[in-house]
Formats: structure tokens, sequence, C-alpha cells
């Protein structure tokens, strides 16, 4: 169950993953990685039976791509970001592109799950979620 | 059956949780560590209905508008959600609402709206 898109907040990238069409006890992961790719932390969370069956922690049900986005973004280039920005333009999502073309803030609606931006609430780095 | 694990009883948005479906969730960022911890999240009060049925919160995303243009009393900046039951949810920023922490048990929510066509927010 990967609806979340990435997040980059002071450096790190932020990825959400949660279970599907399993038992419990359900996960909800959150990886932070580095842009060299070093995991610097993961959050998770873990319901147990007060949770609902086929329900990843994260969101329940339903379908959505996102673990294949943070793969790709360690590989990318100019060429395969414009191709991701084709593909979800079409999915009528909203995102902004760095100049470097690094992805800076995802916002394409697979989960619920929305970083804030630290450089519209300083430096005390809370995000919101999405 | 209980519908998540901190029971089915209104339960403030501060309190963890870790049945995070059909939810709102404010992780905090350590700027040292980067590591998270849970804030505040917005369920509704609804969610059991909607995740046996799939209608999925998380299916649409959430809008947070700027805000310097959309503010309120009190209110110092809004998170928009809108999913699969074509129910939007707008929420503070900064006090999720929790889950039935509203009157006779709802949503403690700003406003909760449906587009007006009913139909269904687009899903890709």
């Amino acid at each position: 169950m990967q609806r979340t898109g990435l997040s980059m907040v002071n450096g790190a990238i932020y990825a959400g993953f949660a279970s599907h069409c399993d038992f419990y006890n359900y996960t909800g992961w959150i990886v932070g990685m580095s842009t060299s790719g070093n995991i610097l932390t993961v959050y998770a969370t873990m319901g147990g039976s007060g949770s609902q069956p086929q329900d990843g922690s994260w969101n329940g049900g339903g379908g959505g791509g996102g673990v294949w986005y943070l793969i790709f973004f360690f590989l990318s280039s100019s060429e395969l970001s414009i191709s991701l920005v084709e593909k979800y333009e079409t999915c009528s999502r909203l995102f902004v592109l760095k100049r470097n073309m690094f992805l800076k803030r995802l916002h394409l609606g697979w989960e619920v799950l929305r970083f804030l931006q630290t450089d519209r609430i300083g430096s005390s780095s809370r995000l919101g979620m999405d | 059956m209980k519908a998540r694990d901190n029971g089915d009883v209104p339960s403030s948005g501060r309190v963890h949780l870790d049945t995070l479906s059909e939810a709102i969730v404010n992780l905090a960022i350590n700027p040292t560590t980067k590591a998270l911890t849970q804030e505040d999240y917005f369920e509704p009060a609804a969610y059991l209905a909607m995740d046996q049925v799939d209608t999925d919160l998380g299916s649409g995303g959430l809008v947070l508008p700027d805000e310097n243009v959309f503010s309120g009393t009190g209110v110092n900046g809004i998170a928009i959600a809108c999913g699969k039951a074509s129910v939007c949810f707008v929420v503070n920023r900064d006090n999720l609402g929790g889950y039935k922490m509203g009157t006779a048990a709802g949503d403690a929510v700003i406003q909760e709206f449906s587009p007006p066509s009913k139909q269904p927010v687009p899903l890709c």
C-alpha cells in the first residue's frame, strides 16, 4: 500500500508505506533517507486486533504507487523527471519540481500523508500529513 | 468489533494512535535526527463504515492552502482532504480534530462538504 508521494524536508526524503490484504498486526512505515541513499530514520506504527482486515495502518483498502518512485528518484535525471511529470499531470495531481529537477514537493495524493515544507514553517520542522 | 486500536470512543488527536488508516496525520520532524513523532491526527467519525466499503479518505490526498490567504479567527491555516466517499473535510492545521471529538460524537472539523455533483473524487 504505497499511496504516499515523497517529501523532502531538511535534506531528508520521506516515503510512506503500509500494508494491504493481510492480517494484523498491520504496520505503517515512514522511512527518511538522505539523498545519498542512507537511511536516516524509520517511523512505524503497528495496529493490532482493533484494526480492520485489509487495513494498512496508513491507509485502508485500494491501491497506489510509490515504492518504485523512491527508487526512481535516486536514479533521477532530467529526462526521467519529465516523464514523471507527464505521468502525473494526467492524474491532475499537483506537484512542484526544483530547478535541479529533483522532486521537491510531491503532492500526488496517494496518501493523505502530506508534509509541510520547512521553508513555510521555519526551523521547527513540523510536518503535516497527510 | 472495535473500530480502531484506541477503541470506538472519542479520542484526542494528541493521543498516539497506531491505526492511522482514513486519517490526516501531523508528524513532527526532529531537525537534527530527522526522526518522526506523532503530533496530531483527524480520523472521520465514519471511519469504520468508510473502511468497510473502501471509501478511503487517503485516495484523494491533502491540500494545504496558502495560510496567507486561507485563515480565520483562531485558525492560522487549514487543510482539506477529500476521499472516495465524496466528502471533503476542512480542518484546522494546528488542531486536526482527533476522532469523534465534535458535537454528538461527530467530526471536530471546520467544515464538511460534498462536491456539488456528488460524484466521487476522480482516482488514478
